[in-house]
């Protein structure tokens, strides 16, 4: 082989032709040959240098524990702890070097009663080099593994989530889970919720920013959330949720739905049952509801701005009303006529279908659109991202007629109060949020006028003061409201139940200034306290709403009318 | 028969069954069992190849060619998706890639072309065309796949042949002036409505860029096999002992990445010493083309050495970052079937060109 080569590059050989042509042949692959060995040796210097380099691994390693460990804390607006991480330690094994394998698992499920004695027999009699045993565990069971006194058990340190607060708004937070696990820290990732809305922010340590502020409120949601779960528990309701926003920037101080979970041990998701069952189902963002009556403010808002009528304007409440087939009725005769106002505070359907056969369905759905109704919402919850609202394609008259009054249209609670946000605050559109002082107010647009947004004030006052919410007690404060009440749909047999219903009250307050929009919506309640059952909001959602507002005013430094 | 590369290939084979014994965490069926069934059938798959009358694969050479750029644009059409591509043929239970085919069908008809073109002709322009063409082709059906890595090498292994057969040193230079040329075009079209490369390309060359900057992503696996190669150190961590790998933190650690279980395991002179085996097949192949004396056996067996050389190069290059992460698999060694059978294919036909290399043709 080497007298072939040699052969090559001796300039004997060049004289004859034939032999020149096989030479430049053979040089050519001596040039293949050689860029090939100047390859390996370049793979095989890359690899000396990571192999013996021993501060390139150093920087590695830790590199690569940051981001396992130290994932931010979230706070609430007043930087009281909502997430936070602790140190605990993991417990694994090296089967191999274990002496007495059937006392150490004995000892094991003596310490760990809530595992079977076969899941530490299976794990420690297996082949493997090494078993994961438990991911976390306490300082006491710690040293009750110590005291075994067998070689082949070893503790790995890790931080882990922990959400001090227990169920308090779980929803927003959402909860987390290890990802990769090694021996000397496991990576934390978020699941849902902020948590995995935010997971890259969150991972990221030293930029700067050491925690996430969140817009919440803990002291006003942990209230919230205490008189909803009480409401349900009295009306017998099937769940409900709050939403409470600051109605000049859209940002939320309480987002509440119940059932609620303990992000702590966050369950599973339960695919068997209707998933709007499960405790891990954000009604107040993933559900979308027709309703209701809560609707008829845009339609005489739009009205009132568009100055088809004034407050004062008597509208025709004749009934029935049939449109396309279908009979409109109110829940009790009003009379031949009422006025734009007490439309409203009466909550007459026929009389806001007139208004609307006034505006027109394409005027209708596109102001429906400007308040937000028809799309997704920006909130920052990964949640949110799958919510679309469910409204007719096309807008005829029928259509146009029910969602005037908030039928065959449906939205979630975060939908409704950011329309009535927008409505209250001067008349512009905001943008749901759950991060303090993110909002952005340099870019308002107006979507109806400062005049109008009064008017809206004052008849969501009315309401409250002579109509279908005056029966409650707010404790003195000035308040204003919408109430709905919509019947379900029945998805199996169609049409709707005739006992089930939605019941939503949508409030502002203080009325004066309209700084807070309260929704609360009740799923399948029923006020058996009286004599009568109710189901109407003004029944339902109405008193607890009422007990909340004063109850949170006085932490929002809110004064009474006295 | 070239018996010591026959034993080479059958020793790596078998180190091979070793590692994917060992990132199983010692389970045997998982993946050992199976790659040894695949490898005994592509073994005698090379042995019969090998003795088939190297003047039949002359003739298949324009076939298997055509047939491979058939599977391409068929695979562009009706191809499966796997890992966010479309580079794989399915066929019951067997799924390969059309690109495996096309890497040999080249090597084949550009040996033949230069075997049937005359000496004299080979520089002149015209003549330098059409086998750009040939190269060209095929690549420009991988990369929209999408398949950067496997474009790039087709194309290499070409203009390797090319380079062989005595293609004027001037074509090459000029080819080298272009390409920053074109590395530019392509970044430059990033974004505008004629992309010439897909964003998930872009992200693999990102990634490549810069690892840490998105570690959980598509520089996970780089970061990862780096802290498995580094702690590795220069004798391993032992057999079987790799936490790295053992713990499940490296993705595809019994197919693309795995050299790093074997760099970690055995360390610094394991990975050398499998590098060395690599290189020794290689230099067989060499000197076997040195000494054959038919044009179409010769040329043959550096096209298919080349092939050979890129696979591992690109494989092992890859994991120790130095080149962006292509998916391209350790050869003789990644858990997989349709690259095995297409690696044991080609050395059976430089097994063939080899022991009909003293058939002189003209």
């Amino acid at each position: 082989m080497e007298n072939e080569f040699g052969s090559i590059v001796h300039p004997g050989n060049v004289n004859e032709p034939e032999n020149y042509k096989l030479s430049n042949f053979r040089f050519r692959l001596i040039a293949i040959l050689t860029a090939f060995v100047l390859v390996f040796c370049l793979i095989g210097t890359q690899m000396i240098i990571m192999a013996m380099n021993p501060d390139s691994k150093i920087i590695q390693t830790e590199a690569n524990l940051g981001e396992i460990s130290g994932r931010k804390d979230i706070e609430d607006r007043r930087g009281k702890l909502l997430a936070t991480n602790i140190t605990v330690n993991a417990l694994y094994a090296h089967p191999h070097e274990i002496i007495d394998k059937n006392k150490v698992v004995i000892e094991l499920a003596n310490i760990f009663p809530d595992l079977e004695l076969q899941f530490f027999r299976d794990k420690l009699m297996s082949k493997k080099p090494f078993v994961w045993l438990r991911k976390t565990i306490s300082p006491k069971q710690q040293q009750s593994v110590k005291d075994i006194g067998q070689p082949g058990l070893y503790f790995g340190p890790r931080e882990m989530r922990v959400y001090p607060n227990g169920k308090i708004a779980s929803h927003a937070l959402g909860g987390s889970r290890f990802g990769n696990e090694r021996v000397d820290g496991a990576e934390v990732i978020g699941t849902a919720g902020v948590e995995l809305y935010f997971d890259k922010f969150l991972r990221k340590i030293n930029d700067g920013d050491s925690k996430l502020e969140l817009s919440i409120d803990v002291t006003i949601q942990s209230l919230i959330e205490q008189i909803l779960k009480d409401g349900i528990g009295l009306m017998g309701a099937k769940g409900g949720s709050v939403v409470l926003m600051e109605s000049k920037t859209g940002e939320i101080l309480s987002l509440a739905s119940f059932p609620e979970f303990d992000p702590n041990r966050r369950p599973k998701n339960l695919f068997k049952d209707d998933p709007a069952n499960s405790p891990i189902f954000n009604r107040a963002v993933q559900g979308i509801y027709e309703l209701g009556s809560v609707f008829k403010i845009f339609t005489v808002a739009l009205a009132l701005d568009e100055k088809v009528v004034e407050l004062g304007t008597k509208v025709n409440t004749k009934g029935p009303l049939r449109i396309g087939g279908r009979r409109i009725s109110d829940h009790k005769y009003f009379g031949p006529s009422l006025t734009v106002e007490e439309v409203i505070v009466k909550s007459s359907n026929i009389g806001t279908v007139r208004i609307a056969n006034k505006i027109g369905s394409v005027r209708l759905k596109e102001f429906y659109k400007q308040l937000g109704l028809l799309e997704k919402t920006s909130l920052e919850l990964p949640e949110s991202k799958l919510i679309v609202p469910q409204f007719p394609k096309k807008w005829k008259s029928l259509e146009t007629a029910t969602a005037s009054y908030g039928h065959g249209i449906a939205v979630s609670p975060i939908h409704l109060a950011v329309a009535y946000s927008s409505l209250v605050n001067g008349g512009y559109k905001v943008e749901p949020t759950l991060l303090k002082n993110q909002a952005k107010v340099e870019s308002r647009s107006f979507i109806i006028s400062e005049t109008t947004s009064q008017l809206v004030r004052s008849l969501l006052g009315q309401v409250v003061v002579k109509g279908t919410a005056k029966e409650s007690n707010f404790g003195g404060y000035n308040v204003g409201g919408k109430t709905g009440t919509a019947e379900k749909p029945d998805p199996i047999r169609g049409g709707y139940y005739e006992d089930k219903v939605i019941s939503t009250f949508a409030s502002v307050f203080p009325i004066s200034t309209a700084d807070y929009v309260l929704v609360v919506t009740l799923d399948e309640p029923e006020n058996n306290l009286g004599s009568e059952s109710f189901r109407y909001a003004s029944k339902t959602a109405v008193p607890i709403s009422a007990k909340m507002i004063s109850r949170i005013a006085p932490l929002l430094g809110l004064k009474t009318n006295e | 028969m070239h018996w010591p590369l026959v034993i080479l290939v059958l020793v790596i084979g078998t180190f091979g069954f070793i590692m994917l014994y060992s990132v199983a965490e010692g389970d045997f069926e998982k993946w050992a069992r199976p790659q040894i069934e695949r490898f005994v059938i592509g073994f005698v798959f090379m042995i019969i190849i090998g003795l088939i009358h190297i003047d039949f694969w002359r003739v298949c050479s324009p076939f298997v060619y055509f047939f491979g750029i058939f599977l391409l644009i068929f695979v562009l059409f009706f191809g499966d998706y796997g890992g966010g591509a479309r580079r794989w043929l399915e066929f019951g239970s067997f799924r390969f890639q059309p690109s495996e085919i096309i890497k040999v069908g080249l090597v084949m008809f550009l040996a033949i072309y230069y075997d049937w073109l005359q000496p004299a002709k080979v520089s002149k322009i015209f003549w330098v065309c059409i086998p750009a063409t040939i190269i060209l082709l095929p690549t420009a059906l991988v990369i929209p796949q999408p398949d950067l890595g496997t474009g790039t090498l087709i194309a290499i292994t070409g203009l390797t042949i090319m380079f062989v057969a005595g293609v004027h040193y001037l074509y090459f230079l000029g080819g080298l002036l272009l390409l920053p040329g074109l590395l530019g075009l392509i970044f430059y079209s990033r974004g505008t409505s004629w992309q010439l490369v897909t964003d998930y390309q872009f992200g693999r060359i990102d990634t490549f860029l810069n690892p840490t900057h998105d570690p959980l992503g598509e520089g996970y696996q780089i970061t990862q096999s780096k802290i498995a190669l580094g702690s590795g150190g220069l004798e391993g961590k032992g057999f079987m002992q790799g936490s790295q790998s053992q713990l499940d933190f490296l993705p595809q650690k019994h197919t693309d990445f795995i050299f790093t279980t074997i760099a970690e395991e055995f360390g610094f002179f394991g990975g050398v010493g499998l590098l060395l085996m690599y290189s020794v097949i290689i230099i067989f192949c060499i000197v076997s083309a040195t000494t054959n004396k038919n044009k179409f056996g010769s040329l043959l067996t550096i096209g298919l050495t080349t092939v050979f050389f890129t696979y591992f190069f690109i494989n092992i290059a890859a994991v120790t970052g130095m080149v962006p992460v292509t998916g391209v698999p350790l050869p003789l060694i990644s858990y997989g079937g349709s690259a095995m059978l297409v690696v044991l294919g080609t050395f059976g036909l430089i097994q063939s060109a080899h022991i009909h290399r003293l058939l002189k043709r003209d």
